[in-house]
């Protein structure tokens, strides 16, 4: 056994006697990107509303509260899914998200929220993490959707307008200040 | 009950209906009103009667009130009005059932939507001659027309 | 060939495999999840990003 173990790693730093140049390097290469490939369909298949609501924890509880909500059912059928809001665009920031993940994956197996009470008592806690992530990045993730450029005030009602001049064009607020419970039911308020 | 249903039966055959029900025949299943949006212009509207709970300028669709939060205190709580601009609710939702004045809204007075509703962008489908107060004192001789 | 170069050839071809589908792979997720990890840790002590 370890005569076998010190041929192969004596095989792994000797040059190729018997493999060409061009399949080593083109054949590494060609491999590389169908494993990158891979990866990355890997990585976005758990990026989808359908493996988000796989957990019944999700699908029980905020998945049915946004439902009659104008981010899930409205006029144009243009519509938000969990990762729009959820997972940021920027590649760096959605890899530590989803190592960060691995904390839900943790809640999965060790059923931190399993049961709609667990759940409820820790939600302030959760939306205040979503909140706070919103507030730092200056909403990032409704401004991918929802610009400010080009939003129309002539067609919003008055108080929209007054308040969208006044406080989001000046910086003074960002869209989840005032915003929150848009999608899901907000939680209990008045819980420390 | 049966004689209201045959005196019903005959005033259909004479063309009267219920205007709620719309111009179908009794016997036959109408067609709904289409659905309407509420009115959403900001503009505050006359109360009927000065006690009247003002009705919703906006529209409130999906606004949560239940124990966990209330949305329309979001902008309209008394700590809330500077920056919202909002009308803050008045002192008569601090009120007890004794008249006390508490520190923050009575929970009789928590559910908005109990007292104060929006209004739809539709005629009225049913009739009304109720006369302002404010009509009767200033001594208006004949009632308005039917609106 | 020899018995010697085959064997030696057979190596060759197993130990390409093995790094190809094996070891590139698994040290690809290791290093971008391990700059995940970094990067996370890094926001627990610096905030959330901010960036615009």
């Amino acid at each position: 056994m370890r005569n076998l173990l010190r041929r192969y790693w004596r095989a792994l730093w000797r040059p190729s006697a018997y493999y060409s140049l061009g399949f080593l390097t083109i054949g590494g290469f060609v491999a590389g990107v169908v494993f990158w490939g891979a990866f990355n369909t890997a990585l976005e298949a758990t990026n989808t509303e359908k493996f988000c609501i796989t957990c019944h924890v999700m699908r029980d509880n905020v998945y049915q509260e946004i439902q009659p909500t104008i981010h899930f059912t409205n006029r144009s059928g243009v519509r938000a899914k969990c990762p729009d809001c959820h997972v940021p665009k920027d590649w760096t920031h959605k890899i530590a998200r989803k190592m960060q993940a691995s904390k839900e994956v943790w809640g999965y197996i060790f059923r931190t929220i399993h049961t709609r009470e667990k759940f409820l008592a820790k939600r302030k806690e959760l939306a205040e993490r979503e909140w706070a992530r919103m507030k730092a990045n200056d909403s990032l993730e409704c401004r991918n959707c929802h610009d400010l450029d080009s939003m129309d005030f002539t067609r919003q009602s008055q108080r929209a307008r007054n308040e969208h001049s006044r406080e989001l064009q000046t910086g003074q607020k960002t869209c989840i200040d005032c915003h929150k419970g848009i999608a899901h039911r907000l939680p209990d308020m008045a819980r420390q | 009950m049966k004689f209201l249903l045959a005196l019903l039966f005959c005033a259909s055959a004479f063309a009267q209906h219920d205007p709620l029900r719309g111009p179908a025949p009794v016997d036959e299943v109408g067609r709904p009103a289409p659905l309407v949006n509420a009115e959403n212009n900001d503009r505050k509207r006359t109360r009927s009667y000065a006690m009247q709970p003002p009705t919703i300028p906006h529209k409130t669709d999906n606004y949560q009130v239940d124990k966990y939060a209330n949305k329309c205190l979001d902008c309209h709580a008394r700590t809330r009005a500077a920056d919202t601009q909002a009308t803050p609710i008045s002192i008569t939702h601090y009120q007890d059932r004794d008249g006390t004045f508490l520190a923050d809204v009575s929970p009789r007075r928590y559910f908005c939507e109990q007292c104060h509703v929006v209004q739809m962008e539709t005629k009225p489908p049913v009739g009304n001659r109720f006369r302002d107060v404010d009509q009767l004192v200033r001594g208006q001789a004949k009632p308005p027309a039917k609106k | 060939m020899t018995e010697e170069q085959n064997l030696r050839k057979t190596e060759e071809w197993r130990t390409w495999v093995f790094l190809t589908v094996v070891l590139a792979p698994v040290l690809a997720v290791a290093i971008v999840g391990g700059f995940g990890l970094v990067v996370w840790i890094w926001q627990l002590f610096n905030g959330p990003p901010t960036y615009h």
